[in-house]
This record gives structure tokens, sequence and C-alpha cells, in this order.
């Protein structure tokens, strides 16, 4: 029994890596995704939108496999989690450009335009009024897309990737009760996405009071 | 006909601790029209809510042509309710239209569901209503196709299509736009002069000038002060009748 | 030129996978749209004994990723009832579009306007026709373009069949690719045919919703917007 729970918490150590790494990608990916559909012009706009629609029209799993069996050179054929973290991170992408779309279009145009007005350039104004306002609200919508983003780091284990569902699978076939090992997993889970609910929901709440004050 | 059409006496109601009724009478004569005026907070929406028991008062009794229809002593039944709205029709502030459905299917639903009436009988007669409070060409929009007027004519020829002695308007015009609400008065005076049983919760005072046999005046869930509309609007005896009436008169 | 043709080719050949992976979809959104509609209804009850059992099993099914839950039902009831793969997937994908379109139901049938609920106790109305002439037209209508956003969800997810052996199009893609050794030519036509899907579906999402907005308003329609999206996370 304790060889369940030894290779749950080794692949718990790997699910978090992936989570980590997904988010990271996600992130620099989805900065220059929401400048892209922010535009003004309708080409960098379209090459946005495609983006988008390609990333979430296309399912996790499938573009793990594809990041796994079509970029196999170097780094990626060492490091397996490594086509993981690339392909959910390219998936999250378009949720988080999102996010950061939409965190600045809630900045009322007022601020802006006030800002403008009072002399201040492009880079003090985003970092000191924009981002402040924008910030709590994609926050909490990016924290709520982090929890999907850490449950499909289980669809890595279909690459061999050894994270915790991966070791749930092994211990199954090496004679573990399957509800044992898919419910002791299915807990470990738990664990970690019912407090990540919580905080995006707390912080939801915050951010509303922040905006309307 | 046996009398008053409408009877409610001693109605009381809290909400909580604070006593919003304190003890009201109201007897209606058959085809009279009573419009009750106060202030906000004094209790008149939730008066003519009780006369329909979407409030239940927890003192006092109603009765309809005669008949006892609530007594706030006796446990009422489930269809006790039910059976007094068919006789009492309501028209709402809000309207309160059934979005999912068009104009006609609103006002012919109730007749289905409820009187048991055919898809051609109900459907005839809601033309009919339509027809005559002025929208037979709008028979088949939704409400959010009609203007807050338009809406609350819908209203009122769907509480019509019971064929109700009674009817009850709560606030009919404060959610329309001042050039709208004359079309729903047109269609309430016609009402009235047609000899339908009416009660009116209203800010409207020359509406209830006009077109009231009597005026109640409410403030802090009681009765102050009643009488014919030139009693109450223009000869108010008690201080707060006037103290109102100066008020809401100065803005027309 | 040519390449026509082999396109052409290769997704003629996929298409029995993608008719498998739409009736997995199917199974599972037929499973799980009246589970999630029967727990939304639960959730309006102030009864905790009702609704906490039910939010309890919402955040398991919700929580646990899609493949586990899977797994948990094709190996671990295995050893009660033997359950075919495609049973299996149906139980399990009901359960998780269970969890998540709860919340869209419960979301939906406490906002029907108030008034309107009144006007039909005015009527004279019995509860149950209530339910039946205001609150259910009301629902169906909002429900709606966040329900197509659970199945976009469900047909996605539908690969995740190829874990555990199914013929659908992610698992013909693969064997077809391996087969020929054109395993991502395979794949990136496997990926178009779910984008494609994906975007019809989009399509009708939007429509649905301005359909919503016309007949409800703005506000409810507002408030069901994003479950489709923040469902998924968790």
């Amino acid at each position: 029994m304790t060889g369940l729970w030894d290779g749950l918490l080794l692949g718990l150590g790997t699910t978090l890596l992936i989570w980590v790494g997904a988010i990271v990608v996600s992130l620099v990916l989805g900065v220059p995704l929401s400048a892209l559909r922010r535009a003004e012009h309708w080409a960098p706009r379209l090459i946005g939108g495609a983006w988008a629609a390609l990333a979430r029209g296309i399912p996790p799993i499938v573009w793990i496999i594809l990041v796994f069996y079509g970029l196999k050179f170097g780094p990626f054929q060492a490091f397996p989690p490594l086509a993981a973290m690339v392909a959910l991170g390219v998936v999250n992408s378009a949720y988080v450009g999102d996010a950061i779309r939409a965190g600045l279009d809630s900045v009322p145009r007022g601020q802006w335009e006030a800002a403008k007005a009072t002399g201040l350039g492009g880079v003090v104004t985003m970092g000191r009024v924009i981002l402040p306002q924008a910030f709590p609200i994609m926050l909490a919508t990016i924290t709520a897309y982090s929890i999907t983003l850490l449950k499909n780091t289980a669809l890595a284990s279909i690459i061999g990737v050894s994270e915790m569902l991966y070791y749930a699978y092994q211990a199954v076939s090496t004679g573990t009760n399957p509800l044992v090992a898919f419910l002791a997993a299915g807990v470990i889970y738990l664990a970690c996405t019912v407090p990540l609910g919580f905080l995006a929901r707390w912080i939801e709440t915050r951010s509303v009071i922040a905006v309307v004050r | 006909m046996t009398g008053l059409a409408l009877s409610a006496r001693g109605i009381r109601k809290r909400f909580g601790d604070r006593e919003i009724l304190r003890g009201i009478d109201l007897d209606l004569e058959r085809g009279e029209h009573v419009a009750i005026i106060g202030p906000s907070g004094s209790g008149k929406s939730t008066f003519i809510r009780c006369l329909n028991l979407l409030e239940r008062p927890e003192h006092g009794t109603i009765d309809l042509d005669g008949q006892r229809v609530f007594d706030a002593t006796v446990r009422g039944r489930a269809g006790d309710a039910r059976r007094l709205r068919r006789q009492v029709g309501m028209v709402f502030q809000s309207f309160n239209l059934f979005t999912t459905h068009t104009a006609l299917e609103n006002v012919s639903l109730a007749q289905r569901k409820v009187l048991g009436r055919s898809k051609a009988e109900a459907d005839e007669r809601s033309n009919a209503l339509l027809t005559r409070v002025g929208l037979a060409e709008h028979a088949h929009k939704h409400p959010s196709q009609l203007s807050g007027g338009q809406q609350q004519r819908v209203a009122i020829a769907r509480a019509l299509a019971l064929d109700p002695r009674v009817m009850l308007f709560d606030e009919p015009t404060s959610a329309i736009d001042p050039e709208m609400r004359n079309e729903v008065l047109a269609v309430m005076k016609d009402l009235a002069a047609g000899g339908m049983t009416m009660v009116v919760v209203t800010h409207e005072l020359q509406f209830a000038e006009l077109a009231a046999d009597r005026v109640l005046f409410l403030a802090d869930g009681e009765v102050v002060e009643s009488g014919t509309p030139t009693d109450v609007l223009r000869n108010p005896r008690h201080a707060r009748t006037q103290q109102f009436v100066r008020a809401v008169g100065g803005g027309g | 030129m040519d390449w026509i043709v082999d396109l052409v080719e290769r997704v003629m050949g996929l298409l029995p996978g993608l008719w498998v992976s739409l009736q997995l979809t199917a199974g599972a959104v037929a499973a799980g749209i009246p589970l999630g509609f029967l727990a939304g209804l639960a959730l309006q009850r102030r009864n905790r004994w009702i609704t906490w059992p039910i939010i309890g099993l919402v955040e398991i099914f919700r929580g646990f990723p899609a493949l586990l839950t899977l797994y948990l039902v094709y190996f671990g009831l295995a050893g009660f009832y033997p359950l075919d793969a495609f049973t299996s997937v149906v139980i399990a994908f009901g359960l998780t579009t269970g969890a998540y379109s709860s919340e869209i139901f419960r979301t939906a049938i406490a906002s029907v306007p108030r008034g309107q609920l009144e006007a039909a106790d005015a009527l004279g109305l019995t509860s149950w026709q209530r339910l039946r002439t205001v609150v259910l037209p009301h629902v169906l209508t909002i429900a709606v373009p966040p329900v197509i956003g659970i199945v976009i969800i469900s047909f996605q997810g539908s690969a995740l069949a190829y874990a555990i052996g199914m013929k659908e199009l992610l698992g013909s893609a693969f064997s077809q690719g391996m087969l020929n050794f054109t395993l991502i030519p395979e794949l990136l036509v496997a990926a178009g045919l779910y984008l494609a899907v994906t975007l019809a579906l989009s399509g009708m999402e939007s429509l649905a919703a301005r359909r919503a907005r016309r007949i409800a308003g703005r506000g409810p329609v507002a408030a069901t917007k994003n479950l489709a999206a923040t469902a998924t996370a968790a």
C-alpha cells in the first residue's frame, strides 16, 4: 500500500512540474496573443483569432501527441514532460490571452484617455494606471483556467510521462485494486483543485470590489 | 348581485418585526373604482398584493361577492388561493409578461391551463382582447419586441382573459416612460367605463381624480383619509394628506 | 494537386473514426445533460440534506481529470460488472458532463425572473403548470448556449477514449499513421477534423446565445455566459 502512495507522491511532483511549466509557456505566449487580438488592424487580429481557434479547437490530448511525435529532436526526445508542457501551454495560451484581453478591456476607456491627457507615457500608463485595475480580473480568470490545466496534466500519462495518473495506472497493472489506486489519485487531485477553486472565487470577489471602488 | 364585490377587513401584515399593514379595511361595490395613493413604504403595494393572496396577511378576512375566500385564522387549502385568483386579475408594475411566449400566447396561456378552453377558443378570445387594447397587429411578437406601454396593455389583456370580477393594478404606469403612459391609462379608463370593479395603486393623481370613484390615502400602513377624489385631493383634511398632495401635486 | 487528393483520401479514411467520436459525444451528452438538469433543479432547494451531497458529487467529478474518471469506471467497475469501452465512456463522461452542466442549470433555473413567477401565480396556475409554461421554456432558452459549450468539451474529450483502445478519431489516426508510417500527416488531418466540428458547434453556440438574448433579455444570458468556460476550470 505504501508503494502506491509513494508512487503517487512522486507523480505529484511531476504533475506540478508540468503544470508550472505549462503556465509559464501559456503566459509567455498569452501576452503577445492578447496584443494581437486587441490590435487596431484586421491582420494581426485575424492571426490572433486563428491561433486561438487552433489552440482551443484541437483537443489537448491531440496537441500533446502531435508535439511529442512531431518534435522528435533534442530536448523533447530526452525529456518527454517538455512536450506535455509545451502542448498544454499552447492550449492554455488561448485562454490566458483571452483573460488578459478581457482584463484590459474591462478598464474603462476614460482611464486610458485621462492618462494620455495628463501626458503620461505608454509604459507608465500601463504599469501605474491600467494594469493595477486589470490585474485582479485577469488573475481570477487565469487562476480558474489553471485548474483545468492541472487536470489536463493527467493526459501526459498517455505519452508515458510519469506523473500521478501514470503511477496509478502502473500500480493497477501490477496488481493494485483499480478502485483504490484511482480513487487515491483522485483524492490528491481534489486536494489540489478544490483549494484552487476557492482561491479563484476569492480573488474574483475581491477584484469586483476593487473595480467598483 | 349580492352587494359588495370585494370586502377586506382588518388586514394586517408584518415582514420580520416590521408591521407593514396595521389593519386596513376596504369595501368595494360592484363597478366601483378605487384609487390607493400614498408615499413609498406606506404599504399600498403590499395591501393590493394581499387582495389576491400573493402576500398572506397574518390577520383579517377577504370576501368576494359575499363569499368568504380568506380568513387568517383558518388554515387554507392549496386550491383556495388559486380559486380566488381566477376571480381577481392583477396587472403588475413591471408587466411580468412571459418572455418566452408571444403576446397572443401570453393572453391564451391561462385560458387554456386554468379555464380549460381549447386553443382555438382561447386564441379567438385573445385576439379580441388584443384588439380591444389596440395591439391586434402585435399578437405574434415577443415581449422583448414591444415597448413598455405595449407590454402593459398585453398584460391587461392577459389579466382580462380569465373574465375576472375584480381587477387589481399595482402602479401600472410607474415603470413606463411618460409618453407611453397615456395609452395604458386610456385602456384603464375604457375598462372603468365598461363597469369593471377596479382597485388601482397609483402615483398618477390626475388619473385618480378623473377616473376614480373613491380615493384612499395610505401612510405607514393605515388608511389616513378616504373619500371622493375631490375631497381627498382638493380638500384634504389630515395634515399628512395635505403634505403628500402638495409634494406630489407640485411636481405634476 | 496531388496533395488535395491525398488530403481527401485521408479524411475519408478517418470518417469512421469521426463517427465513433460523434457517437461517444452523443452518448455522454444524453447521459450527462439530464443528470445536470436534475442536479440543478435539486440545488434550488434549501434543504442541506439534499444540496450538500449533490454539491459534493459535483465537486468530485469536476475535480477529477476526465481521464481519471474514465479509468475509474472502465477498470474500477469492471470488477463488479464487465463493461465494454463504449459504455464506460458514456458513464464516465456522463458523470463529468453532468457535474459541469449542473452549475449551468442551477443558475438558469434560479434566473427565471421572479415577476414572471408571480404573474403565473396571479393567473391561478398550479406549481406544475408554472414549471412547464414559465420555468422550463426560460431555462431551455438560456441554458442552450453554455450546454453547447459542454457538448464541445465532450467532443474534444472523446479523444480520451483512445486510452482505452477505442477506434475513435484519434485512435484511427494513430493506428493508420503507424501502419503507413505517416503518423504526423494523419494526426494533422485528425486535428483538422476536430477543429472543423468544434468551429461548427461554436457557431451554433453563438447563434443560440443571440436568440437567447433576444428572447430572455440581457441579464439572465450574461449570467450563464461564462459558465461553459469556467465550468471546465473545476
